[in-house]
Order: C-alpha cells, then structure tokens, then sequence
C-alpha cells in the first residue's frame, strides 16, 4: 500500500456545518501488529440537522506511521507520512479497539481525497 | 386534450428571507419579510393580488391549520386563501396553486407563499410526530429517521454500480464541497462557509454512510412568489419575463415498499416527474437544454441519484459527473445547488421549493451578483419529500419566455 | 392418554457477566460476591414477558397444526397489562383462533405449574384437544441486591393434548399455604422480601420436599423410580440440600441453572422441565415441582413419541444464543432502573388508538398480511387494492402469514439519530421468501454483523410504551436468523 502525504489537523477548532458540527481534540498513536497507528479523537454534534439531534465521540484512524512530522505546509500545519488503512479485516479489529480504549462511540477511516474513480 | 403550463403564466415578483436560527422573528414576521420584497420587486399594491396560497408543513408547531394565518398577518383584503401541505414539496403546492390560478384566467395576480418556523421547538430538528405520524403509521412504522432512510439509499446504490464506499464518499464530499463553495457566495443562505473534500471525508457519520456534511439541517425562513399572465404582465410594464415551463407532482403508490420490483437504488417518482416535466416543457434533451438547478439535497445520496432521476446522468454515471465537475458553479455543465441548496439554507419545507425558484428567478433576471451564470434559459427545480421508498416529488421548470 | 405434545424454550441472547454488577456495586453491597459467578439472561430492551412467552411458544409449536389449539394459558408475575387479558395478546401473535379459551394464571411463582394442571385436567375432558400453556417472567429488582443476582429473564412453553403425547401427565399433587417469602404489593415495582435463612429452612426446605412426597406417595412411587425431578431454588446449596432431603441422587437432579440464567420466575419449573425433557429417553419418569405460596408437583413419564419430535431451539439452543453482556450500566437502562436523559424529543405524543388498533390486530399483533386472489401477489400489509400494478384489484386479498417466513436484508442503516434505548436504532427493508416486502425495525443484532442479502426471521417485540397511559404497543421486528 502507498503512503501519502497528511496535512495534520488543528485540534480544537469546531467545524461548521449546517447539520451540526465537530472538532478533532487529541492526536493518539496506538501500536498495531508491529506498527504505529495513528489517529485523532474528537467529537460530534448533530444538534441542527433536520431529522433529530445526536453527535457522538470519534475516532479518526488515519493510517500506519511511515515518517512523522515531515515538514509544514504553506499554512504551517505539521505534514506526516501515513499508510492509510484499507483492509477490512483489520479497520474491523481497530474500531473494537478504539471503542474500548479510547471510548469513542465512533471509529472512521482516512481515505486520500484521490478524484479518480 | 390538455396543453400544460408552458408560457402560460409569468412570475412578477419574488421575495426570499434571509434564513437561518431567526430566534428574532415568528412565522408571522418571516412572511412579512418575504413578502414585502416580493410585492415590492412586482411593483403592485398589495390589494391587486386576488388569491393567495400558504405553504407550510409543521404549522402545529407556528402558525397553526388553515390559511388564516397568511390573511391574518398580512391583512389581506379578504381574498381567498388556501393552506396547502405535501411535505417538502409544500413550497412549489403553494406556487402550483398560484400558477393554476391565474392560467385558468379565474384571477389575474395571485401568490404562493411558503414559511417554516422550527426554531420554537426547544430542541434541534424537526419534531417528532410520535403517534400522531398517523395512527396506523405509529403502530407498525420502524422508528426511523430521514438519515437513516436515505442512507440505505447510499449503501444499495454503492452495491449496485460496484462502487467502493471510500469511493462513493468521495463523490458525495465533491457533491457537498460543491454546494457549499455556492453558498459562500449567497448572502441570504443560513450557512456560508466554504468547506474542503478532506473537512467533509474527515467528518463523522450521521447514518452511515452518510457524514455531517452529507446531512441537511433545519432554519427559519419564507418565501414567495406573484404571479400573473404574460399579457398582463406586459400591461404592468415587465420586460425579459420569467415565464413557468411545467410543474409536476409525482407521489409513491406503495410499490417500492410493498412490491417486489424496486432495487432501492433510485427514487421512482422522480423519475416519473421529471419525464413529465420535461414533456410539458418541450424539453428533448435535458443534460443539453437545462441552464441550471436547485435539487432537494437533503442528503448529497439524493442530489446524486436525483441528477440520474432527471435524466441528466447516466444510471450509475453521476458519480462520473460529479468528480468531472459537471454541476460545478463554473464546471461548464449544469451548475446544481447555485443557491447553495439545502445544506447552506437548511430546509424550512414550506419556504424551500419557493426558495429554489427565487433562486432561478435572480439567475434570470442576472440579478445573482456574484453567483451569477452566463445568460441562463432554464432553470430547474425539485424537492422531493419523504424518504426513499415512500415520497412526493415536485419538479418546476421555468425559463425565459420564448425558449 | 393426556400429556405434554411439544415444548419450547425462550432465553434472551444477552447475559450479564454477574461480575458486572460486582464490580460496579461491590463498594457498596461486598457480600454480593457469594452469588457473583456465572451470568443471569437479562431481555433486551424490547422484551418483556409476553415478547417472551410468544417466543418460547413459537418454538413449541413451529411445524404443528395450530387450528388445532383449543386453548391457551399464560403464566407470569409480570403481566403487561393488569386488565387487558395478556394471554390474548399472546394468542393474537401467534394468529391463534378467536374461539378458544384463554387465561393469564398469575401472582404466584407456581402459576405456570398451576396453568398446566389446569390444562391437563380440562383435556380429560375431551371437548378440548390441544391446549397451549406459555410461561414467562421479567422481574425487576432493585440495584444490588441479591435478587438481582439471582433472577433472570426467560420463558418455557409446552403444547398439552392428547395425540402424538411425548410425556404422559400422570398426575399431580399441590400445596397451598401462605408462605410470604416474599411479596410485591398492589402498584409495587420490585419483591418485598423476608430474611433469606428463614426462606432456605422454613420455605424451600419444607414446602418442596412436602409436595414431591405427596406427589410420591399418592401414585405409590419412591424416588428410585424417578429418572429426573426439577424444583427451582435460587440457594444453589439448598438446591442440593432439598435434593438430599427427597432422596434425590446427583444425577436425578439437574440444577437450578444459577449460573447460565438465574431464576426466571414463574417460568423456571417449565424452563427445568423443558431443560430435561430435551435429554429425555422414553420411559423415564419425570418430576416437576414449582414453589410459590405452596406448590404443584406433577409426574411425567416419556413416551416413544419423544423420539418422533422436530429438532427444536428448546432452552439448549436458546441459551447457545448467547452475547454476553459486561455493562451494568445497560442493564439498568434497560430496565428502567435509571432515569437516562431522553429529550424533549422523546415527549411526543405516543397514544395508541384503540379503533385503528381492533381493525388492524391482525396486522399488527399477528403479522398478518395479504395475497391477491386475482394475481397472486403476496403483500403486506393486507390493503383494499392489491399493489401489483399490472393488478390493482380491490377487495381481492385473503388473509398471508407472514411471521414464520424467512426474509432477506434488502437494505439496512444503523441510525444514531432515531430516538431509541440503544443507538443506534437499526432497521431496514426485507424481502420475504415467497414474496412481500416490508420496513422493520432490526433487533438482537450488532450493526457490524448485518449484511445485504442477509437471512432474517422475525420476532414479536416491544415497539413502544405510552408511559403516560401505561400502554404497551406490540409489533414485529427483524432478526439475524
């Protein structure tokens, strides 16, 4: 699997949208078969969206560690170097684990915002 | 033998209010507000308009049964008036009734209002009907959610055309991202930031696999509409008019929940609707004729499957589109949601089908500022109220006159 | 020759890890611990004892003729209904005949057994050939206390008749004394109950042995001609002191399944003798004792029948069904033991109207639907115009059950934002085997574990409560099969 390059998110900041909203509080490293998984928890609000309230602490998994905090982007974000997580199997056993440990409710996976279909 | 709608009717006056949480204004005050803009752009006095229809779809929560609330409020000169509700195709009932009105030369100027006030709840979304859904409805109905409903539209289709969900989430963040950018540009849309494909794939699921920005939310607001005759309007001094092309209801009979056929991968109404429109519209080809369009994206599965449901993207070829950048502002094809749709007004039903067409209206007189296309001929709108398997579709296609 | 035709068992998939309450309670109750091993069955939050009842019952009676029943007796402490006849509910789901007998037995934990007297004597008779005896219980009990350790959820059913008998009704022997071991008053939610000691030597030790006896020596039997006897006592060690007591070997007592289920009420002599008819021979002679306010004792003896009888789910393949469940906390959630925030949107309106309800019982207790008699198409629900449109016939369907039909996940969610006791609340469309389609709440199941194309059966549950009214509405949900 290719690695990609990851622009790190900021933590904290609450992301808007018109259904509600969410942020990205913590960055945590989980070690997976041999490797460093890396991922963010934050939290949810569904409180505006039209059918119903709800929100929900998550997990974010954004991939296997290759090379940490590469450099910054034009906006001064840290960059890494990730291997995102693909198979099933395994995004199965991270989201029991996550659920557990980190208490989330929640658990998603990056994919590289690739436009080909 | 019947002829439809087509250049029978023109839109005079158009008036939309700025929607979001309006905490300082009622129903009341939000129809006030949507009208004097619209009486104001048709240059009449209010005493001219001859019949009037109010939209709304939750009135027990705001301004109650009846259309008394719209004569009420705007002390209409006891003229009559109609309430009308067909869930979220309330909006273009109200303007259908306005429409056939004065085609039928029963009147000569008359409104469609629509108005939803769901910020008086005490909690967000829309209410929860509970047992009074309708009392068969309430002892077998699942206990679902419009999320929920529409989100195994997403899973079915994805299984259908083979594509991956990671993939099929790609394409619903463009379809998202897309709207948005519009919506940044639209001073009366509730929310008007712009937003990145990685902030909308990084989002938490709602139902999977839809995530917060694939979901619409809830706003106060109104809008309406005057309409009248071409020659009239012509006598009143109106130039460049903005005439109806077609206006199509289409409503689910039970088959896609009861019936052994429908694959849960497309909304048969739509389908059926639009087909319809585009035959009272004259239009043959309408990925090539449509200039513009403001689809019900309650859910960016719906504005997908919809552009299939339209006839404008192949079965399973919208996600091609989409990433092409067909319905893009400045895409070259046709830009969707220029407004910025649903997800940058939130969906007050009763306003919304009027919303769309206000939208359309802007685009055609190029009063758009800085949304506006290059010399657009037809728009298009459509809502569609309910949920995948049971619903009501409205489908209004007006233009310029002559086209 | 009247006897038990069928049996079936019902427990509830989950089960609570004892430990759970252990370690959430331990600070405040320490001496908990004696009776923190193994784990109780707990119902979902959509089970209750008629849910249950129906469960078990559907299990005894799969594959029998069931215009055949002529009656049908449920047994429970926890009725949903104090006036509204909850054996009727009962019948209604499993879309029995208007015109036979029904009756709750209840307010005693020797109602079933009672029940089952009662049938077997009224089949004597002859007028009656098959009567349907359900029992089931669902008691709460108060946070950390030992009841709460030491019951459980379940149910146990058995067709009584005289045809293809399996076991042989030999007769009985019954005990009624005011023994207040423990009561739950008029409007009380949980057991009032007296000093455990005094219950062990006065109660179980006493009451039990006296009816077993009776039962023996009335039919001039001693214990060595018994193959197995079942008695509940939730005392493990004065289980086996009343085995003692009655001259009962090990292996003629089979235990009080303490650690798989605790005790499930008034069920739990059906569930015993269900747990032993399910290993039974032909020949052997079986004992079953109830304790409640006195008890019923009645002897059995297996038939070559047993050998004849359909594979079952029983109490064996229900307590195979098993998700253990480690979190106290959902446990007191689902039974109502804490007040978890709701919402205001959780205040709507939940009134059942009773008109729309007696019109369309059959629809909604019995999941009943619809086949057209001009085209065929089977549908649901059953309507005036048939929904094959190259059909559309009106007034053309008969009456489609549609309850014990397999049927295949068309699509499914699991949604976060439906109100509901445990979100995600999934649900999705099914497409029936044979045809009919329908939407259905998912129940029993883990979102993760559902798939498209999946097979599922249905299961008769709680849909709603009308707290304010005290109604309970009834309807059919989905289950991995």
């Amino acid at each position: 699997m290719t690695a990609y390059t990851y622009t790190h998110q900021v933590l904290g900041r609450e992301l808007e949208a018109i259904s509600g909203h969410y942020a990205f509080q913590k960055e945590g490293q989980l070690p997976y078969k041999g490797r460093q998984v890396y991922y963010y928890t934050g939290y949810s609000s569904v409180d505006t969206s039209c059918c119903g309230p709800g929100g929900c602490g998550f997990a974010f998994v954004i991939g296997y560690m290759v090379s940490w905090h590469l450099g910054r982007d034009a906006s001064g974000a840290y960059v890494s170097e990730i291997e995102p997580l693909a198979d099933s199997a395994e995004r199965q056993d991270l989201t029991k684990l996550l659920m557990q440990q980190a208490h989330v409710q929640q658990v998603n996976f990056w994919t590289p915002a690739a436009t080909k279909l | 033998m019947s002829t439809g709608i087509k250049d029978k009717v023109a839109i005079i006056g158009m008036g939309c209010t700025k929607f979001g949480e309006r905490w300082d204004a009622g129903a009341e005050n939000l129809m006030v507000e949507a009208f004097e803009e619209a009486v104001a752009d048709a240059g009449i006095e209010k005493n001219q308009i001859q019949a009037a229809w109010l939209a709304d779809c939750f009135e027990e929560i705001h301004l109650g049964k009846s259309a008394l609330p719209l004569s009420l409020t705007l002390r209409l000169p006891n003229i009559p008036a109609t309430h009308v509700e067909n869930f979220c195709a309330s909006g273009t009932e109200a303007f259908r009734g306005a429409v056939y009105a004065v085609a039928s030369g029963a009147y000569d100027i008359a409104l469609a209002l629509g108005v939803e006030k769901l910020k008086d709840i005490g909690y967000g979304g829309l209410p929860n009907s509970g047992s009074n859904s309708g009392s068969l409805n309430w002892l077998w109905m699942p206990n679902m959610t419009a999320p929920g409903a529409f989100a195994q539209l997403a899973t079915a289709y994805a299984a259908k055309y083979k594509y991956s969900i990671d993939d099929l989430k790609k394409v619903l963040a463009h379809v998202s991202v897309k709207s948005h950018a519009n919506g940044a540009l639209n001073p009366k849309a509730h929310l008007r930031s712009p937003i990145t494909e990685d902030q909308a794939l990084s989002s938490p699921m709602v139902a999977h696999p839809l995530g917060l920005y694939d979901c619409c939310g809830v706003s106060d607001g109104s809008a309406a509409a005057i309409v009248t005759t071409p020659e009239i309007a012509k006598k009143l001094g109106k130039k460049d008019l903005v005439t109806v092309k077609s206006l199509q209801i289409a409503l689910s009979n039970g088959e896609e929940i009861q019936y052994n056929e429908w694959d849960g991968t497309y909304f048969v109404s739509t389908s059926k609707a639009s087909t319809a429109a585009y035959r009272e519209a004259g239009i043959k080809d309408p990925r090539k004729e449509i200039s513009m369009m403001e689809l019900h994206d309650c859910f960016s599965i719906t504005e997908l499957i919809t552009y299939e449901d339209l006839h404008i993207s192949q079965r399973g070829g919208a996600p091609k589109d989409v990433l092409e950048g067909f319905f893009d502002l400045k895409g070259g094809g046709i830009p969707a949601q220029v407004d910025g749709g649903l997800k940058c007004f939130g969906h007050p039903i009763g306003a919304s089908g009027l919303r769309m067409l206000y939208e359309m209206y802007l685009q055609l007189h190029g009063r758009a500022d800085q949304r506006q296309l290059k010399d657009p001929k037809l728009g298009l709108t459509h809502n569609l109220g309910g949920f995948p398997f049971m619903n009501v579709v409205s489908i209004a296609i007006v233009g310029k006159e002559g086209v | 020759m009247v006897g038990i035709v069928s049996y079936g068992g019902y427990i509830p998939r989950r089960r609570l890890n004892r430990m759970a309450i252990m370690q959430e309670m331990g600070w405040y109750i320490p001496a908990l611990m004696m009776v923190a091993g193994g784990e109780r069955s707990m119902c979902n939050w959509d089970e209750d004892s008629l849910t249950m009842a129906v469960a078990s019952a559907r299990d005894c009676i799969a594959g029998f003729d069931k215009s055949k029943i002529d009656g049908l007796s449920l047994a429970t402490t926890t009725p949903s209904f104090s006036d509204r006849q909850n054996a009727g509910i009962v019948s209604a789901a499993l879309n029995l005949r208007d015109d036979i007998a029904t009756a709750d037995f209840t307010s005693s934990l020797k109602s079933a057994t009672t029940a089952v007297i009662a049938a077997l004597e009224s089949l004597k008779g002859g007028d009656r050939h098959h009567v349907l005896v359900a029992a089931a219980d669902h008691r709460k009990t108060r946070s950390a206390s030992f009841y709460e350790m030491w019951f459980g959820d379940g149910a146990a059913s058995l067709l009584l008749g005289s045809e293809h008998v399996i076991a042989e009704y030999k007769g009985s022997y019954s005990l009624s004394v005011d023994f207040v071991d423990h009561y739950r008053g008029e409007g009380k939610e949980f057991d009032y109950t007296w000093e455990e000691r005094w219950i062990r030597d006065e109660g179980y030790a006493k009451i039990i042995p006296q009816s077993i006896g009776g039962l023996l020596k009335k039919y001039g039997l001693g214990m060595k001609d018994i193959s197995k006897v079942v008695y509940p006592c939730f005392i493990t060690r004065e289980h086996k002191g009343i085995a003692k007591k009655i001259g009962a070997s090990k292996e003629q007592v089979i235990d009080n399944m303490h650690d798989v289920t605790g005790e499930t009420g008034a069920a739990h002599p059906l569930v015993l003798l269900v747990s032993v008819l399910e290993q039974a021979k032909p020949g052997d002679r079986i004992v079953v004792a109830s304790f409640g306010q006195g008890s019923d004792a009645l002897l059995f003896q297996v038939t070559d029948n047993i050998t004849k009888l359909a594979p079952r789910k029983g109490v064996k393949g229900s307590l195979e069904n098993r998700k253990e469940e480690t979190g106290y906390a959902k446990f007191l959630t689902f039974n109502g033991l804490i007040e978890a925030e709701t919402g205001i949107r959780a205040e709507a309106e939940t009134q059942t109207s009773l008109t729309t309800l007696w019109r369309n019982r059959k629809m909604i207790l019995g999941l009943v639907g619809g086949k057209c008699k001009k085209c065929g198409t089977v549908q649901y629900p059953k309507t005036d115009v048939c929904v094959n449109p190259r059909c559309n016939a009106f007034h053309a369907q008969e009456d489609f059950e549609f309850s014990d039909k397999d049927a295949k996940v068309m699509s499914f969610t699991g949604d976060y934002l439906a109100v509901s006791v445990e979100p995600p609340s999934v649900y999705g469309m099914v497409q029936f085997d044979g045809g009919g389609r329908t939407l259905l709440d998912f129940t029993d199941c883990d979102l993760e574990g559902i798939q498209i194309g999946q097979t599922m059966k249905l299961s008769f549950r709680r849909k709603y409560y009308d707290k304010e009214r005290g109604f309970v509405g009834y309807y059919w949900k989905a289950i991995p099969k």
